[in-house]
């Protein structure tokens, strides 16, 4: 398996609040579906901000496939690794849905004819393609996170870094972005790595791996369903579990398994009296 | 919740949606510098056919552009005023004390009105036909010239079709903090000039932190989107002249043309 | 206090081109509770909740607010007062902090309203006190704070002016977890004391915890009014209608009921679904099927697909 990321000993202090990452070493498999989460202000999404050259850090090495990240990589690794950012309304640089995303592809220079048909691809990808000609302030929370999406896709990225960009949506909007993933993962398997920064459980439970920090610390890395059996740890953190594992825990199940709602909701029903 | 039809762009599909924009800017500078020099009622005839062509060639309905004057429909009253007053000559039509209303004031005062509902209609019509991105991309070529003088044309094109795209954000942002403000007290309505130019501070503020914050946002998201320089980058909207596009620099020739020999008809 | 709302229409713009928000609202909104206001995005809540503090004057109808009356013709001036005694809390309220140092902006409200320095400081002080925020960040700029400070700093802005009904506008956005138990603490506490509280919430787990009656809003009407435990005894397919969620534990017990399972009355909590869920569980078998369900589960494998 090849690493998409490789962190070595990294070191990163905030200008002003002081130390954040001291020696961290964190790797992302290719075609990974990983959660990071963590309470705010434990450092995750500026995690993210590292990989992508968007704050320098002090020490250490972070390496994308086989680049090193550097000043002279910076563009061909951000030509692997795409990034949506937390709110809708800052990230959409265009006029219309169509011109957002022809943005990505106008910085690398794709020729003008090539376009059209990308752009739709591209939009058809996260089923936005009847918006292509509607301005933003048109458009719901969700479905703008949804052509940053789209506009992210059409650079084919290798990777990407959604950095809580869930966290200003409404249920609904929500709900449209993580079917919108679930499809993208299907579609593309091994071929894209999926990092997800949230502090949603529910969301963290899709991935294949979830890590937890705090304090700029990689407390647990492990699979949803192993971590979500910690849930004293996690209240601990400042972190909930998922609904189905509290609801284990509060019925005293005290060796148990890590269990979707519709799975526990089969499984009670087997015990029934 | 914004009435405001100048400077909006309404898609739709008439000729003039499927022109050059730069052919669209270029024919609006001639029809309003050739108004200026509209000095009797055949060459406003004249200007007004023209406009009413292009106005129908837009195939939107009429009420949008009515919608349009309105706002200022204050503006062209007080103007009116101004020169129905203050115009002298003779015959004196009507007098009242010191006020009067002369013939020529009176014709001068039409002539105001109509220029001024000219003008606002071709650039309405520029506006509502062209979205912002293309009128900054017909600007920028159109002043590529100036980049041998060192002038930033792309990045500046850039800046434009930016700041047009956060115009209805900020808009929306100002209300919402005002409200904010508001709840808390705030009154901008009361007190001396001093206490009430103090009395924006709660507003400018938080809405400059928030446009700086927008602007920090927009500035990662471009940057990991491969954003290096406004220069050298491709454009999905290619501007590209074509039949339309001669059709109507003919058109504006006429127009012009036959606006130079009515105005020396006299 | 009370505020009442009576036929009340409102629509933006002025003239022909008046966009409709809301179509004849008659509510209540009683002394001493919560009242939740949820509904879709778009559906009208945040346009309904800015009448209550007279940011929207009514196109038609009145609203009374303890003893004033808003209508459509109502003068500017006499709307200030009103913002004394209903406090709002917008969505985001961090992004209204403006002063150079905390407590200076928490004390913005209050002088606003007539107080002397004095009196300000004392009720900015008592105002920071109550959400938690820590004393020594008081002389800091609220532009060097987290987001989860700025959020206290925001919300002590409007408790400072002490108002006796307080309206919150998705107040929990954002916050992570830990933040969110905390604000909803203090929603719990802010009632106790006996303020009235509208919350317009789409977090349902929010609306079950905390409120007393809950309205839907649904295309600018009310499409229910009717206290909490009612609303959630409705039909699942009625909030698909509506494009809202149940609360999780609602959600469980209705699909429990289809297994033939019987629950006497709604579930507020998870705790209280356990005790529900465990009488009706054959002990034996919780014990005896534990460890080898957990085998299988992990051979069918790919929990995480729902």
């Amino acid at each position: 398996m090849t690493n998409a990321i490789t962190i070595k000993n990294l070191n990163y202090s905030y200008p002003e609040q002081g130390e954040l990452f001291k020696n961290f070493d964190f790797s992302v498999q290719e075609g990974e579906w990983l959660a990071i989460v963590g309470h705010n202000g434990s450092g995750k999404s500026t995690l993210a901000k590292l990989i992508l050259g968007l704050l320098d850090f002090d020490q250490g090495e972070i390496q994308v496939f086989d680049e090193k990240l550097s000043e002279e990589t910076l563009a061909s690794i951000r030509a692997q690794v795409g990034m949506v950012f937390q709110n809708p309304d800052n990230q959409f640089v265009g006029a219309t849905v169509a011109d957002d995303v022809a943005f990505g592809l106008e910085n690398r220079q794709v020729p003008s004819k090539e376009m059209p048909a990308k752009i739709e691809a591209a939009l058809k990808q996260v089923g936005m393609e009847d918006y292509a000609e509607r301005e933003p302030h048109t458009l719901s929370g969700g479905q703008k996170q949804r052509v940053a999406l789209a506009s992210i896709l059409a650079l084919h990225p290798r990777v990407i870094i959604l950095d809580e960009a869930t966290a200003m949506l409404d249920p609904e909007g929500k709900q449209a972005v993580m079917e919108t993933l679930k499809e993208l993962k299907a579609r593309y398997q091994d071929q894209l790595t999926l990092i997800m920064i949230t502090h949603d459980m529910e969301e963290a439970a899709l991935a294949d791996r979830v890590a937890v920090v705090s304090d700029g610390q990689l407390v647990f890395d492990e699979k949803p369903e192993t971590l979500f059996l910690k849930g004293k740890q996690l209240a601990e953190l400042g972190l909930a579990q998922p609904f189905s594992m509290e609801l284990q825990s509060a019925l005293g199940i005290s060796q148990t398994t890590y269990r979707t709602k519709q799975e526990l909701a089969t499984w009670l029903s087997t015990l029934k009296a | 919740m914004n009435n405001l039809v100048i400077g909006q762009f309404v898609p739709g599909s008439g000729i003039l949606y499927r022109m050059d924009p730069r052919t669209k800017i270029l024919m609006t500078i001639v029809y309003v510098f050739l108004l200026v020099f509209a000095n009797s009622w055949v060459t406003y005839l004249w200007s007004a056919i023209f406009l009413v062509a292009a106005l129908l060639l837009t195939k939107q309905g009429l009420g949008l552009y009515w919608r349009g004057i309105k706002p200022i429909l204050w503006l062209i009253l007080f103007t009116v005023v101004l020169q129905l007053l203050f115009s002298g000559g003779t015959p004196v039509l009507f007098q009242w004390g010191a006020i009067k209303v002369t013939e020529p004031g009176l014709i001068n005062a039409i002539y105001v009105i109509v220029r001024f509902v000219l003008i606002v209609l071709m650039s309405t019509i520029l506006t509502i036909t062209t979205p912002p991105t293309a009128i900054a991309s017909a600007i920028e070529s159109l002043l590529k010239p100036l980049k041998a003088i060192k002038v930033p044309v792309a990045e500046l094109a850039l800046m434009l079709s930016i700041a047009l795209r956060f115009v209805p954000l900020l808009m929306g942002e100002t209300d919402k903090i005002m409200k904010a403000q508001k709840s808390r007290g705030m009154s901008l309505s009361t007190g001396s000039l001093m206490k009430r130019a103090k009395a924006v501070i709660p507003l400018l503020v938080p809405l400059f932190v928030g446009a700086l914050q927008r602007a920090l946002d927009l500035a990662n998201a471009m940057e990991v989107r491969g954003f290096e320089s406004a220069e050298g980058r491709t454009r999905y909207r290619e501007l590209s002249y074509g039949r339309d596009d001669t059709l109507a620099f003919v058109a504006i020739a006429v127009f012009a043309i036959g606006f130079l020999a009515l105005s020396f008809i006299k | 206090m009370v505020i009442n709302i009576e036929g009340l229409d409102f629509a933006y713009g002025a003239g022909k081109q008046t966009v409709p928000v809301l179509k004849n609202i008659n509510l209540t909104f009683p002394e001493g509770q919560i009242t939740a206001i949820i509904g879709q995005t778009g559906s009208g809540k945040s346009t309904l909740v800015q009448q209550l503090n007279a940011l929207l004057k009514p196109t038609a109808g009145e609203v009374h607010i303890g003893d004033h009356t808003v209508t459509n013709k109502t003068k500017e001036k006499a709307l200030t007062p009103i913002r004394a005694e209903v406090g709002m809390v917008f969505q985001f309220p961090e992004s209204q902090l403006f002063a150079p140092t905390v407590i200076e902006d928490v004390m913005y409200g209050p002088k606003n309203f007539g107080a002397t320095d004095e009196e300000a400081k004392q009720a900015a002080e008592k105002a920071l006190a109550k959400v938690g925020f820590d004393t020594s960040l008081y002389d800091q700029s609220p532009f060097n704070l987290s987001g989860g400070q700025m959020r206290r700093v925001a919300l002590a802005g409007v408790l400072a002016m002490n108002p006796q009904t307080m309206v919150f506008d998705e107040p929990a956005a954002g916050l992570d977890p830990q933040g969110q138990a905390e604000l909803l603490d203090l929603l719990r506490t802010l009632r106790d004391e006996g303020k009235t509280i509208v919350l317009i919430s789409h977090q349902m787990e929010q609306v079950l915890a905390l409120a007393n009656q809950v309205v839907v809003m649904k295309d600018g009407q009310v499409a229910a009014h009717e206290p909490v435990e009612e609303l959630f005894a409705r039909p699942q397919s009625w909030f698909a209608d509506q494009h809202l969620d149940l609360p999780e534990t609602i959600a469980f017990q209705k699909e429990m009921e289809k297994q033939g399972f019987v629950f006497d009355h709604l579930a507020k909590t998870v705790d209280d679904l356990a005790k529900q869920l465990a009488g009706q569980l054959d002990s034996a078998k919780l014990t005896g099927q534990r460890s080898d369900q957990a085998g299988s589960q992990a051979q069918t494998g790919g929990p995480h697909h729902e």
